[in-house]
């Protein structure tokens, strides 16, 4: 791999490539090995291609690679938690909400909260029920969404986060 | 976006780079100009006449070598932690056991002295922030064009290089030497600086990067 990313620094795409493939393959199994949602890890993988590609030029050539990819890896790890940390305390109750909108039939049968959902997300604001639908019913990741609707991945979260409070307004769900 | 179509899509950015040099390198090069800057600050700025008598104290003689070590250390430090995997981590707590020892000995200087008097020494911070204007700069676009992941600590530590060694020429053209007005108006305001750092740390080093 250092070979390949050596060739890579002085522009040898061919090589560049090969040596993002296999990263990839390492990296798919560590960062597997650390966050069980395999979508949500996927997710985090092509962050760490990402901040590998950004910073390939610090890598010094004839050095280890293992220790440089592992510590960027490392480091979107954390981003990575404290952004699930920070998410799941909004959505837990939401979701648990928004999800049953997918399964209609069950809570329209049992309470009818599934009604009041559909309803309330008919009232929200056409952007704010699309980005809600695809990231809960249709099960994009945010990533899809934001190429979806051409919106960045931080508004996503942020108008996803703003329906939910939405949502729960009207369903007179005090909000945490 | 499929990862095998990321893989692609950077592969086919992978233009030739130009590499990272050597952190002795990259430390030697700031070192150089940062030294030219303060030395030049301190010239303008006027040595104290009483270096000659200075130079055999004590106190005088700790501090600066404080200054100089935590100046060196902590922007060497920032330097090798600016490249991913090249930290090792007990060195990492060679900028906090100076800063430490700094500390230690000015309260001990003013617990030992009879009398101590601050004074005002609103010039001293200012001389801190102009002579360390130049080298925290240098240092922020040295630490960008590696590849910093902790921002905030990379920050401190730029903060913190570059106010000690701004403190250290301060020190040279300051002629107050009581130990609480080294406490006060030397010392807090490299810690004031180093936070502020950290802070724009956060920013300057994105994770985005």
């Amino acid at each position: 791999m250092a070979v390949l990313l050596a060739a890579a620094q002085q522009g040898d795409r061919e090589a560049y490539a090969s040596f993002l493939k296999e990263a990839a393959i390492l990296l798919r199994v560590y960062v597997g090995r650390r966050i069980a949602n395999s979508e949500v890890a996927e997710d985090v993988l092509q962050e760490v291609l990402i901040a590998v590609h950004r910073a390939r030029h610090t890598h010094a050539p004839g050095r280890p690679v293992g220790p440089w990819l592992y510590a960027i890896a490392d480091h979107r790890l954390s981003d990575a938690f404290r952004r699930l940390r920070r998410i799941e305390k909004y959505e837990v109750a939401q979701s648990c909400e928004i999800h049953e909108l997918a399964d209609g039939a069950a809570c329209e049968s049992s309470d009818g909260r599934g009604t009041a959902i559909r309803e309330a997300l008919v009232r929200l604001p056409n952007v704010q029920r699309s980005v809600i639908e695809m990231l809960k019913v249709e099960n994009l990741s945010v990533r899809e969404v934001a190429a979806a609707t051409g919106m960045s991945e931080s508004s996503v979260k942020v108008t996803a986060f703003r329906g939910y409070e939405a949502v729960r307004r009207m369903l007179g769900v005090r909000i945490k | 976006m499929r990862t095998d179509d990321l893989i692609h899509d950077l592969a086919e950015q992978g233009r030739r780079v130009r590499l990272t040099p050597h952190y002795v390198v990259r430390f030697t090069g700031w070192a150089a100009a940062s030294v030219f800057w303060v030395a030049l600050g301190v010239a303008v700025l006027g040595l104290r006449s009483d270096l000659a008598v200075e130079w055999h104290s004590g106190l005088f003689l700790l501090q600066a070598a404080l200054a100089f070590c935590l100046a060196a250390a902590s922007a060497g430090l920032a330097l090798v932690l600016s490249v991913p995997g090249d930290l090792n981590r007990p060195y990492a707590l060679v900028p906090v056991a100076l800063l430490l020892a700094w500390a230690v000995l000015l309260v001990g200087a003013i617990l030992s002295a009879g009398h101590v008097d601050s004074g005002e020494g609103l010039h001293c911070v200012r001389n801190i922030m102009v002579l360390a204007l130049v080298p925290e700069f240098l240092l922020y676009i040295i630490l960008r064009a590696a590849a910093p992941l902790r921002g905030r600590f990379i920050g401190f530590l730029a903060g913190l290089g570059a106010s000690s060694l701004a403190c250290l020429a301060t020190s040279f053209v300051c002629r107050v030497d009581d130990p609480l007005h080294l406490l006060v108006w030397h010392f807090l305001p490299i810690l004031s600086l180093s936070a502020f750092s950290a802070l724009i740390g956060r920013s300057a080093f994105a994770n985005d990067r």
